[in-house]
């Protein structure tokens, strides 16, 4: 469905991605997760036309959108969910919800009506909180609302960056949920993630991503198997003694490669 | 002071607030979605005004010529966009403010050489006695004034609360990435809203011209009268842009009858100096404290 094939970006001088390559096939779920300042959310902000990128190729459906603006990739089918949310919000959610319908405006109202519905039932808490600005739902509904936005588009692929980050565990879990349902219902995702644990229980592939490359990849099954993973991002190992003969192995979590 | 006296002030002040509001709702619009300052509002005002007075001078009816004004204007509003503002998206704020007092200069110029300096009259909307509301006098144009501002101001906010696309101008101003995100393109959005508020910048022309006559100048005071009632009402805000329309309007009109109309002009000036240094967010604006 969506493919990135050596993708490099760069921040003024600085390559942000160097030569970052995955797929992402039809109603699968990838999680890309790494560090803070892995370069993750550059990742996304390219594929989605934000930023610019200045080597590689994105194909979707074998499409070339890599130099695409953002508003036109959008169209194309490819929505991101950006970082920190990013509402409207001194609009009402329900007109956060029909923006999110924008790009097949000019269609059928009834259909956009009825996808509005059905976002609704995936997200029951905002059906009551329609007419209120968006500005003040909570945060774990604000990010739903978010999340509901981009699925308003009916995109090829939903784009998420970061949904958990600033939730209480409880509504990280309950985000995840239906991350996980939204899969089963066919919606093919890329997600990208600090919370390594939470996207590793939804995910069918994960990509690790460290100073803009991707260093390990795999099913989640096999990477929390993998005693680098677990050392780095799942929290095991730092409490261990550091051994003479393995010290590089318990060195600082970033320097995976 | 005699109570008509003052009735007869807020009675003019609130006709030329009907004007001032419109033009302020052509910055506010550029501004809140663009953040750009429009300087050549005020040529869109005159345009607006000369078009009309020679096409019914050439012959044309009234209101067909007002129609046929407000869309030439609209049409140059958005040929200004693509070919001045557009090519210099990307420069820093103000550099296109310079480039639109440059161009406001340039259009000016060339409607001397069109128009040359005499002024064009154009009759009033409807003839008739002058209507009386509460021992003062008011106009038969005065009351069109009032009530086409009215009406075109409510058509806007019905724009932008009712339809996909007055709302898509409010998500591209509130946050122009997420707006991108949803497809909205900013550079479309630029388009309309500078098609727009030309057009209300020609309206206001139009509605004010059998009461002041239009001339190739006439932009340059009305321009900046709407610019201080903009920032009166904040800048960012529709309502507020109304609001310091008609606030100036009034505060206009009362300084003019009540101590000389010779300070007319400065008494606008002193209230824009005030508002900057005192609350430069305006009436309504909120406070510029970015959240980190």
């Amino acid at each position: 469905m969506l493919e990135v094939k050596n993708l490099h970006t760069r921040h003024g001088w600085n390559y942000a991605l160097k030569g970052v390559s995955f797929r992402v096939p039809a109603s699968h779920l990838v999680a890309v997760v790494g560090a803070n300042g892995a370069g993750k959310s550059t990742l996304l902000g390219t594929v989605a036309g934000i930023y610019s990128c200045s080597e590689g190729e994105v194909l979707l459906e074998g499409l070339p959108i890599q130099r695409m603006p953002a508003e036109k990739i959008v169209r194309q089918g490819v929505c991101l969910v950006p970082e920190h949310r990013q509402i409207f919000d001194s609009l009402t959610v329900e007109d956060n919800l029909l923006l999110g319908a924008y790009p097949r405006w000019g269609g059928n109202r009834r259909e956009i009506k009825t996808d509005m519905d059905y976002i609704l039932t995936i997200f029951p808490a905002l059906s009551d909180r329609l007419q209120d600005p968006a500005g003040g739902l909570s945060g774990g509904m604000q990010q739903m609302l978010a999340i509901g936005r981009g699925l308003m588009s009916k995109p090829k692929v939903l784009l998420l960056d970061e949904p958990s980050l600033g939730l209480a565990p409880l509504l990280v879990k309950e985000i995840f949920k239906t991350l996980d349902d939204l899969k089963k219902l066919g919606t093919t995702i890329l997600l990208v993630e600090q919370n390594a644990r939470a996207a590793m229980q939804v995910a069918d592939r994960v990509y690790v991503m460290d100073h803009g490359q991707i260093v390990l990849e795999g099913s989640p099954e096999d990477l929390k198997k993998d005693h680098r993973m677990q050392q780095a991002y799942l929290g095991k190992g730092y409490m261990r003694p550091v051994r003479e003969d393995s010290c590089e192995d318990y060195a600082v979590p970033k320097v995976l490669i | 002071m005699h109570i008509n006296e003052l009735m007869q002030f807020l009675l003019t002040g609130l006709t030329l607030g009907g004007i001032y509001a419109l033009i302020a709702l052509g910055f506010v619009t550029i501004y809140t979605v663009t953040g750009h300052i429009n300087f050549t509002q005020g040529e869109f005002v005159m345009l607006g005004a000369l078009i009309t007075a020679s096409m019914v001078k050439g012959g044309t009816g009234l209101w067909a010529a007002i129609i046929a004004s407000i869309l030439l204007v609209g049409l140059f509003g958005a040929l200004f966009e693509r070919a001045v503002i557009y090519p210099a998206r990307n420069s820093p704020v103000v550099t296109v403010i310079i480039i639109t007092i440059g161009f406001s200069v340039a259009v000016r110029g060339v409607a001397l050489l069109i128009w040359g300096t005499q002024s064009y009259p154009l009759p009033s909307f409807s003839s008739g006695e002058p209507l009386y509301v509460l021992g003062a006098t008011m106009n038969k144009q005065s009351v069109w004034v009032l009530c086409l501002s009215l009406l075109a101001v409510s058509l806007l906010f019905a724009f932008f609360e009712r339809t996909v696309m007055g709302k898509a101008l409010k998500a591209c101003a509130i946050n122009r990435v997420a707006a991108r995100l949803m497809g909205i393109s900013p550079q479309r959005m630029s388009l309309f809203c500078f098609t727009l508020s030309a057009m209300l910048g020609a309206l206001a022309g139009i509605v004010i011209t059998p009461t002041t006559t239009a001339t190739y100048d006439m932009g340059l005071m009305l321009g900046l009268k709407g610019f201080v009632a903009a920032v009166l009402g904040g800048l960012t805000s529709t309502t507020g842009a109304v609001l310091g329309g008609f606030l100036l309007g009034i505060l206009e009109a009362m300084g003019a009858g009540l101590i000389s109309s010779g300070y007319k002009d400065a008494i606008s000036f002193l209230i824009l100096l005030l508002v900057l240094l005192k609350r430069p967010e305006g009436l309504l604006g909120k406070p510029d404290g970015k959240r980190v």
